[in-house]
């Protein structure tokens, strides 16, 4: 069993060791905000945060979380339901239209923002290079993370 | 499905250790973004699973004399940060920043790169144009294998049962050496390379090669060292003759095949083309 910490909530994992980590937060948690889009790597749509970094879900075994703080992006809104300028700028932007992506490109932005608060568009899009979006053509996402960005 | 492998998990290096000599067919799994994909599809089913992710004694970088000494499980973010690794081992930063994006570099370690042996890894050819040496551990001690002797064929590593994969020493880069990477792909992220290209030339103030060292991958089995290339270099004066001459040299040397990313007549001529490329570029940084 693993012990670890998921969107501030201490949870044991019943889910063998080397279950996916999206697996046991989809099935076990029934945390489904983490998709599965391609299922090796390719796409982020299983990005989640791992003690503040961007981790791709689908490529971590859960045993490896043990002990580790997992956000996803059930985490992010406040208790009431309030959401976080990023996610209120995803709206306001238009970075979302089907929204399979977004809960990826949502974390893997704010684990950008952390550790760079103010960057430049070309930072943004190497940041989120890893981050796959079939509709919007990416330039939405980018302007509301510039948004949220600038609005700290 | 990998879910149901039995894993180990050790809590410190003499731990891993000790169950990597008792026997069982262990599978080293680091920040899993190649196991877990294998695992996932199939196309391997491990007996035991050793995760040694844990293991923060394996993570140091560190300088000895005219050595870097990175370990195994130092991740492609780890790397692209060091400042170390920036001021001694340029190409081996550039090679680290072009493997898939953030996400991976984040879970994606050295050791992990060399131990799976994909003959489109990323960063062998940068490690070794910087003279690297893989340091494997194991309960009879150490060993330190060349990379001219560590690939031995396709997947497959002179790596023992028992030993585990401690750390990478690189020769950090002189001020008359110049290092070079180039990976081409389909895409500039997330991408696995058609030819990827590291290189290491030390050029004396007359502007000749005195020493060379190209290595390349996604052109043979395993990642290669162009050693036909580098003998049309060494004792070369610099000049877009020469750059020409050895473009084509290298285009004629690798042997590549066709296969889902790419074609060989493609990768052959692309080789050509970025080491033309390569000596035009030196000849210009060397003339400052």
């Amino acid at each position: 069993m693993t012990e670890t910490c998921i969107n501030g909530k201490k949870r044991t994992i019943e889910s063998p060791p080397m279950s996916r980590l999206l697996d046991v937060l989809r099935e076990e948690l029934r945390l489904t905000g983490s998709k599965e889009g391609c299922g090796e790597g390719e796409c982020g749509s299983c990005t989640v945060l791992v003690d503040g970094e961007a981790w791709l879900s689908c490529l971590v075994p859960v045993c490896q979380v043990e002990g580790k703080e997992v956000v996803t992006v059930e985490g992010l809104a406040a208790s009431d339901g309030r959401l976080t300028a990023l996610q209120e700028t995803f709206i306001s932007a238009g970075g979302t239209q089907c929204g399979i992506c977004t809960p990826g490109f949502i974390l893997a932005a704010k684990a950008l923002l952390a550790q760079n608060p103010n960057p430049t568009r070309l930072e943004v899009r190497e940041g989120l290079a890893g981050n796959l979006c079939r509709c919007t053509g990416y330039s939405k996402i980018v302007d509301a993370v510039m948004e949220a960005a600038n609005d700290r | 499905m990998i879910a149901n492998a039995p894993v180990a998990s050790p809590k410190d290096l003499s731990a891993a250790l000790a169950l990597l000599s008792n026997g069982s067919d262990w599978t080293i799994t680091a920040g899993g973004t190649d196991l877990m994909v294998q695992g996932q599809q199939g196309s391997i089913a491990p007996q035991h699973v050793l995760n040694i992710w844990s293991l923060d004694e394996l993570r140091t970088i560190q300088e000895e004399g005219d050595w870097i000494v990175i370990g195994a499980l130092a991740s492609y973010t780890q790397i692209i940060q060091s400042p170390l690794v920036q001021a001694h081992l340029p190409a081996l930063v550039e090679s680290a920043r072009s493997v898939g994006a953030v996400q991976i570099q984040n879970r994606g370690t050295l050791g992990g790169n060399l131990g799976n042996a994909s003959p489109a890894a990323d960063t062998p050819p940068a490690l070794w144009a910087a003279d690297g040496q893989v340091v494997l551990l194991s309960q009879a001690g150490q060993r330190i294998v060349s990379l001219d002797d560590f690939f031995l064929g396709y997947r497959s590593i002179d790596r023992r049962p028992d030993e585990i994969i401690a750390s990478v020493r690189c020769r950090k880069k002189r001020v008359d050496e110049f290092d070079w990477y180039r990976k081409v792909g389909p895409r500039r992220a997330q991408a696995i390379s058609k030819v990827v290209l590291g290189g290491r030339a030390r050029v004396n103030k007359n502007g000749v090669i005195e020493g060379v060292c190209l290595a390349a991958g996604s052109l043979a089995a395993t990642t290669i060292r162009l050693t036909a290339t580098e003998a049309a270099l060494r004792g070369e004066a610099l000049s877009e003759a020469l750059a020409d001459r050895v473009g084509a040299v290298a285009a004629q040397e690798v042997n590549p095949i066709d296969d889902i990313r790419s074609t060989a007549i493609y990768r052959s001529r692309v080789t050509g083309n970025l080491v033309r490329r390569w000596v035009l570029d030196l000849c210009i940084e060397t003339a400052r």
